[in-house]
């Protein structure tokens, strides 16, 4: 019965919130230590009191960072196809705001290498790759503590991949800060870090990698066709870019040949009905066109747009656009 | 009148039965020696970053002319820390802990409550630590304990 009488119970709520150990404390938070003593002062016979405080800590900022590849298995492509893509996450595994070099490599020991690999960021934080949204990344990208963002590694398969083959692309994510290149975990660096006198202090991952692959699939020899829509623009009724009622909005519908040339293309699409079609705002390659059935390859009915495209080549691209207002 | 010339006249002499105490923080590295063994060294405090264990060193003395008895030494765990199991020691003291401050037990008798489950407590649970001498203190005695934290 001694447990039951010297158990101190502890409400759970205390408890849970004890549970973030995930980054770490903040850079530039201050750990504070008292002591107190307590004893009988034999002169009076009362109870004495004295206490120091340590000096206090400035917990330094601990550059980490992790890059995960997303796809566990190989993103299939074919031979020839340009902007194929592969998924990361890099993640600010340390406890304040860091700027990392981002690099992206064709490994060796594998088949094919792919070409014009470019980086971008998801600007747009969809999670998707998006060529009219996300930014191809030309700068260092700075991280919050514990903040993460996906990265795309975009690239082209040669015309030359045969089934089968595959392309390693590594992804690295490195601490900008100077001096922490080389250096190993557990180096202070004076006069680096964020909101830390001290300076900063180098993690157990300062830098990491991940590899992503690309492998050729099964080679499609039928035609396909490869269709994008995106947002080009907003004007709202004061000349801004908000989305209110009255902003027009326009569409942006890419159409691309694959592999061949197509025939009897017909591209459909339903204006949503939160949004009224702008009347006559179709334009192909740039070139209006009018609602009515005529001789232009548009017609309209109520909220159903159809372009008829008829035979398109391989590799030709056609730009769609057309407006409609949100109501 | 008198009597409180008298008091005014003792009071100075009172102020000699003290403890004072001093703390300060080292950084706790695990170093290995040339035997292959860790050795812990304490060193200067600075660059303490999440992860790293802060020990904090705790010298008592009897700043008076008596002895004094019944020192007992309360030290809350920081904020942003967690205490590091078994890391408290001090030489002719006893050790007891807190999950709350206010009860204080060894460390196999406390318990937690959580989510309606009582279990026994653990290193990340010690809210306080606590040092009572066992002996009285002899003037100008000294001694210290200390104890280790992990930054969380």
């Amino acid at each position: 019965m001694k447990t039951i009488t010297k158990t101190a119970l502890l409400a759970a709520g205390l408890v849970a919130s004890s549970a973030t150990w995930a980054v770490g404390t903040d850079a530039g938070s201050i750990i504070s230590n008292t002591a107190t003593a307590t004893f009988d002062d034999p002169i009076t016979g009362n109870s004495g009191t004295t206490s120091a405080d340590a000096p206090d800590i400035t917990v330094a900022e601990l550059i980490n960072v992790n890059v995960t590849a997303d796809d566990t298995t190989p993103v299939s492509t074919q031979p020839g196809d340009t902007d194929q893509v592969l998924t990361f996450t890099v993640t600010n595994t340390g406890n304040g705001t860091e700027a990392f070099t981002l690099d992206a490599a064709n490994l060796a020991g594998d088949d094919i290498d792919a070409d014009s690999i470019t980086i971008y960021a998801d600007t747009d934080g969809d999670g998707v790759f998006n060529p009219a949204n996300d930014q191809p990344v030309t700068a260092d990208l700075v991280l919050d503590a514990d903040e993460d963002i996906k990265i795309f590694v975009v690239g082209d398969i040669p015309a030359t991949g045969v089934t089968g083959e595959t392309a390693d692309v590594e992804l690295t994510a490195t601490s900008a800060t100077p001096g922490v290149a080389g250096a190993t975990p557990g180096t202070l660096i004076p006069g680096q870090g964020t909101n830390t006198p001290s300076g900063a202090v180098v993690g157990t991952n300062p830098s990491d990698s991940d590899t992503g692959t690309f492998q050729v699939g099964v080679i499609v020899t039928d035609a396909t066709v490869e269709i994008t829509k995106v947002i080009e623009a907003r004007v709202d009724p004061f000349g801004g870019t908000t989305d209110v009622p009255g902003t027009v909005v326009t569409y942006l519908i890419t159409v691309t040949a694959k592999r061949g040339d197509v025939n009897n293309l017909v591209v459909a699409d339903t204006i949503p009905l939160d949004l009224t079609y702008v009347a006559n705002s179709v334009t192909i390659d740039s070139a209006t066109t009018t609602d009515v059935a005529d001789a232009d390859a548009v017609e309209v009915t109520g909220a159903d747009v159809a372009v008829t495209l008829g035979t398109v080549t391989q590799d030709t691209t056609i730009e769609i656009r057309l407006d409609a207002e949100i109501n | 009148m008198r009597l409180l010339t008298a008091l005014l006249f003792l009071m100075p002499i009172s102020v000699f039965a003290g403890v004072s105490l001093e703390s300060t923080p080292y950084r706790v590295v695990a170093t290995p020696q040339e035997d292959g063994s860790i050795a812990e060294e304490w060193n200067e405090a600075d660059k303490i970053a999440p992860g790293d264990k802060v020990g904090y060193r705790i010298t008592y003395v009897n700043t008076g002319e008596e002895a004094v008895s019944g020192v007992t030494i309360n030290n809350p765990v920081p904020e942003n820390t967690v205490y590091v199991m078994n890391s408290a020691n001090g030489t002719g003291t006893t050790i007891s802990y807190s999950v709350d401050g206010s009860q204080f037990a060894g460390m196999s008798e406390l318990k937690v409550l959580e989510d309606g489950e009582i279990r026994p407590a653990g290193a990340k649970d010690i809210s306080n630590i606590r040092w009572v001498l066992d002996e009285p203190l002899a003037p100008s005695a000294t001694g210290n304990v200390e104890f280790q934290v992990r930054v969380k």
